[in-house]
């Protein structure tokens, strides 16, 4: 798994690409607690080539947006579709996280 | 950066110093370089005579003065009567100091000869005693000869196979206008004459005589040997027919004595290089028609590159089956041939064939020729053909055998094709590789490409052109050779064909 | 057409045959399946006698080819083989391949041959490729072409050497299809393969050899859907199965997806199908971490082609627990995801052992 960040305008884009399990929920943990660290308060997580998330990163997608709150920051989600959709959906996150389609409408929903 | 540049020229100057030092007298030759003729009375001379010079031994008579000349050696010793000619033809050389010893010259025989010693013992007293053998001194030695006079052809009889040294130089042989001439040659061919026989001419070196004699290579020896005491415990000798010295001799500009000549350099014209090659040219090839020498090599020396491939070729191919055969017997025959004939110098192996295997025995040394680089290249050959089979993966065999080939024509159809195709370019190598192995036979008297090249410079004491010709017409065999092979080589993939016809 | 009797076949101390017993009738075609190093190959090479049997009698039509007295060259004539490595002939063009046999062997005229290689080419669907070399083809046209040189001897049986096994899965299929088609055309075939549909699929008999005798033998329903002894049982089962062991808190998860996919390709289970099952996998070892350190666990997977379900079983040491109860577990979003893509969980305890068995929702 590999995570690309990108600023545009306010909001911090992350690019995930791969897998988000068991093994690989750690990392993305670890990067956005350097994030927020780092003072970012906005994110907008891009799903695009995500291909496969289990629990264990439905988990971790949990506990990273309850840090965003933390700093009264805001998280987006973007491009969530297939396989992994259907394991939003059957989970019930679909409902838990703001959900965009792409990655313009998730930014013109923030207001930048 | 300096300093190197400093010691280099002192080193120079050093080195010149050594060299411009004069030769007053035989004395200063005491620690010096001495070229002799190997294997000749004067090589022994020299060994004791001069303990602490070195002693270079050449091959033939035309090497030594060219050792001379190069400044390979510092001076040499040779017989005075061709020293005497060659003064004549050759005014940057010089006799120092006086003779060194005389010897009396004689023919050499085969121990057991008896008969034909005897015959020509009878022949020189019947010479001298009709006045034939002074006028033939008179003629060459005296008179400086350079043509051969006009002798009665001597109908076909037995044949009498005589060892020269075709270089030896006149008086007594040398090569002129691809004929020899000579002192030694009228009387070899007055005693053909004779005693009802025809000559056969055996060109070999001077160390070599004796062995060819012993083993009955040659029935005589002609190459203007000296008797000595340990030369009559290996051959017998005929009654002497001459007396000669032997002198030293160097550069005249490296003699003290000849002062007044060696101060005047270049005297002449200077001239220029591309002068001086069509004057190399002009001595090398048209005159006396020396080119007709290098065509006969170059035939030569085709006819035994082609028939030692063929043979080499067929017997490797068998011993490549022995060497692959389930019979643990054959197959270590196979072996031992390999390793013996890839382990030992052709050079060596041509001789041990031409004077121990086939000694005694009469044979045309070209015959021993393709014998000797033919088994040799077998070996190799052998050995790339088993590479090749082994590199064709075995189950196409099985395909073969299994489709109802037998063993025999699914080698033939199936491996045999994909092999030669495969071994083609080490193949080409090897080949081109014995075309300038064969370079060697003239050690066995057969006048080849290389041995021409040798004879001219015997006459023209040229370094230069005729080994770059030779060195050119050798390039120019393996050339076409090369090209020829290359044609094969596409007839047999006919993949390389078709990219061909698609590219065209 | 061949009657094989005790046939024993030795290389130096190692009995590889021991006693083969079979009868070919002519139009059969015959599977050989079998674990691997148990003379399957050997076997057939004896047929064709490519190796030499240490005892017993071949007869074809009648013939004893054992006979040191009869024309062996002339007998594998009419039959022919294919192999695993192909073994076409490089130095020759593709329809070269083809006519040398009946130009060489069977005194056809080159025209002929050439006609009727043409023809056997466009059977096996590479007309368009007479011309090319072999290196120039890929494993699939190279075996076609193989099987097309071995129809051009109009042999009387051909024999199949793992014909796919050295092949790309992607062209197995169209090797396949070729031999389907000459067992319709009612040519006689002996195949050893590893590929058991297709066994299945296209043979009257299927002969299961271990250890150097034929152990049972059968119609395709009969070996397949109804072994009868133990051995074929097994085989039968491993073809179709999976196992994985784990024993630590730090298995491999990578490792073991790698090799359910790979179970997955020679099932050839659809893509959703595969993500749901990794995701079963996962899913179901995350809830058991915990006991990682303490128990063995055994991951098994079974699929049945004839129910076309998949059967998932995690089978533990250790005391009697059953995992998915939900109060032991932290949070209900593994199980959420287990229970959304199997249609069934069933606990059991077993042998000392738990045994969970899920089995995979249909597509």
């Amino acid at each position: 798994m590999t995570i690309q960040t990108k600023k545009e305008a306010t909001a911090l884009i992350v690019t995930i690409t791969g897998r988000m399990d068991a093994v690989t929920a750690p990392e993305y943990e670890k990067k956005f607690s350097e994030l927020i660290t780092a003072g970012e308060t906005f994110f907008i997580v891009d799903f695009e080539q995500v291909d496969y998330i289990s629990s264990a990163g439905l988990r971790v997608l949990l506990a990273t947006a309850k840090k965003v709150k933390g700093v009264s920051g805001k998280i987006l989600l973007a491009n969530i579709k297939g396989g992994v959709k259907e394991v939003f959906d059957i989970s019930g996150f679909g409902t838990l996280f703001p959900m965009h389609d792409s990655l313009a409408s998730a930014l013109s929903a923030s207001g930048c | 950066m300096k300093y190197r540049l400093i010691f280099i020229v002192a080193v120079c100057l050093l080195c010149s110093g050594f060299v411009s030092k004069p030769l007053t007298s035989l004395d200063d030759l005491r620690d010096k370089r001495i070229g002799v003729l190997l294997g000749s009375v004067h090589d022994r001379y020299a060994s004791s005579t001069y303990p602490h010079a070195s002693i270079l031994q050449y091959k033939s008579p035309s090497d030594l003065v060219l050792g001379v000349k190069s400044g390979k050696v510092d001076a040499a010793i040779y017989s005075y009567d061709e020293l005497m000619e060659l003064l004549r033809l050759h005014d940057d050389l010089a006799i120092i100091g006086d003779a060194l010893f005389s010897t009396p010259i004689g023919m050499g025989f085969h121990r057991d000869n008896n008969e034909l010693r005897h015959e020509f013992n009878s022949f020189l007293k019947q010479l001298r005693s009709n006045g034939q053998y002074d006028s033939m001194i008179r003629y060459w030695m005296t008179g400086h000869a350079v043509k051969m006079p006009k002798l009665q052809q001597s109908a076909d009889g037995k044949s009498l196979v005589v060892g020269i040294v075709s270089d030896n130089g006149l008086p007594f042989n040398v090569v002129i206008d691809n004929r020899m001439v000579g002192f030694n040659i009228e009387l070899l061919e007055r005693f053909a004459l004779y005693s009802g026989r025809k000559i056969i001419y055996r060109d070999l070196e001077f160390s070599n005589q004796i062995a060819a004699l012993q083993s009955k290579k040659i029935d005589m020896c002609a190459a203007v040997m000296s008797i000595t005491e340990e030369r009559k415990k290996k051959i017998a000798f005929s009654d002497p027919y001459y007396e000669q010295a032997a002198n030293m001799f160097a550069l005249k500009k490296n003699i003290a004595v000849s002062n007044v000549v060696s101060k005047t350099r270049q005297k002449g014209k200077s001239v220029s290089f591309f002068e001086s090659v069509a004057n190399s040219f002009q001595s090398n090839i048209v005159q006396e028609n020396r080119y007709l020498l290098i065509l006969e090599g170059f035939k030569t020396t085709v006819v035994i590159s082609v028939l030692s491939t063929l043979f080499g070729t067929f017997l490797g191919a068998i011993v490549c089956f022995m060497r692959m055969s389930s019979n643990a017997i054959l197959r270590m025959l196979a072996q031992t041939y390999i390793s013996i004939l890839r382990g030992t110098p052709v050079l060596v192996f041509l001789m041990l064939i031409f004077y121990v295997v086939f000694a005694s025995v009469n044979i045309d040394p070209v015959f021993v020729s393709v014998i000797a680089f033919g088994m040799n290249f077998a070996a190799y050959v052998s050995e790339i053909f088993r590479s090749g089979i082994e590199s064709i993966d075995k189950g196409q065999t099985e395909a073969g055998i299994a489709m109802g080939f037998t063993k025999v024509n699914t080698f033939l159809f199936i491996v045999l094709p994909q092999t030669v195709q495969r071994i083609l370019p080490v193949y080409k190598g090897e080949f081109i590789s014995l075309v300038k192995m064969t370079s060697i036979v003239g050690y066995i008297a057969v006048q080849d490409l290389t041995k021409a090249s040798d004879i001219i410079r015997s006459r023209t004491f040229d370094a230069f052109f005729p080994l770059i010709m030779v060195a050119v017409l050798y390039f120019l065999i393996s050339w076409f050779l090369m090209l020829g092979m290359e044609y094969a080589e596409r007839l047999a993939n006919p993949k390389l064909k078709r990219k061909k016809i698609i590219n065209a | 057409m061949i009657k094989i009797e005790h046939l024993s076949k030795k290389f130096g101390d190692l009995e590889v045959l021991k006693d083969v017993t079979v009868e070919i009738k002519t139009g059969e075609v015959i599977s050989i399946i079998g674990p691997s190093g148990t003379g399957k190959s050997t076997f057939l090479r004896c047929i064709n006698l490519l190796d030499r049997p240490s005892g017993g009698s071949i007869r074809i039509d009648g013939v004893d080819i054992l006979d040191p007295k009869s024309d062996v060259p002339k007998v594998r004539q009419k039959m022919n083989m294919v192999f695993q490595s192909f073994n076409l002939f490089f130095h020759l063009s593709v329809m070269d391949n083809l006519t040398i046999g009946p130009i060489k062997l069977l005194g056809m005229s080159k025209v002929d041959a050439d006609r009727k290689a043409m023809d056997l080419l466009k059977l096996v669907g590479l007309a368009e490729k007479a011309e090319s070399y072999p290196d120039e083809l890929s494993g699939g046209q190279k075996q076609r072409v193989a099987i097309a040189r071995c129809m051009a001897m109009d042999p009387k049986i051909i024999l199949f050497d793992e014909p796919t096994s050295a092949l790309d899965p992607t062209m197995v299929s169209e090797v396949l299809s070729v031999i389907r088609r000459l067992a319709k055309a009612g040519m006689t075939m002996a195949i050893v393969t590893h590929e058991m549909d297709f066994a299945r699929d296209v043979s009257n008999r299927v002969l299961y050899m271990d250890d150097g005798v034929i152990y049972e033998v059968g119609t395709p329903e009969q070996i397949f859907d109804n072994p009868q002894k133990e051995k074929t049982r097994t085989f039968i089962n491993r073809i179709r199965s999976f196992s994985y062991h784990i024993a630590s808190p730090d298995y491999d998860l990578y490792a073991m997806n790698a090799e359910i996919e790979t179970f997955c390709d020679k099932q050839i289970l659809p893509v959703k199908t595969r993500q749901n099952l990794l995701l079963l996998v996962e899913e179901m070892l995350q809830i058991y971490n915990p006991l990682l350190s303490t128990v063995l666990l055994d991951i098994n997977l079974a699929y049945s082609e004839k129910k076309e379900s998949l059967e998932v079983v995690f089978e533990s040491t250790g005391e009697a627990i059953n995992m998915l109860d939900k109060s032991l577990l932290p949070d209900e979003l593994g199980l959420t995801l287990i229970q959304s893509v199997t249609e069934s969980i069933d606990y059991q305890r077993v042998n000392n052992k738990n045994r969970v068995t899920l089995i995979l929702k249909k597509k």
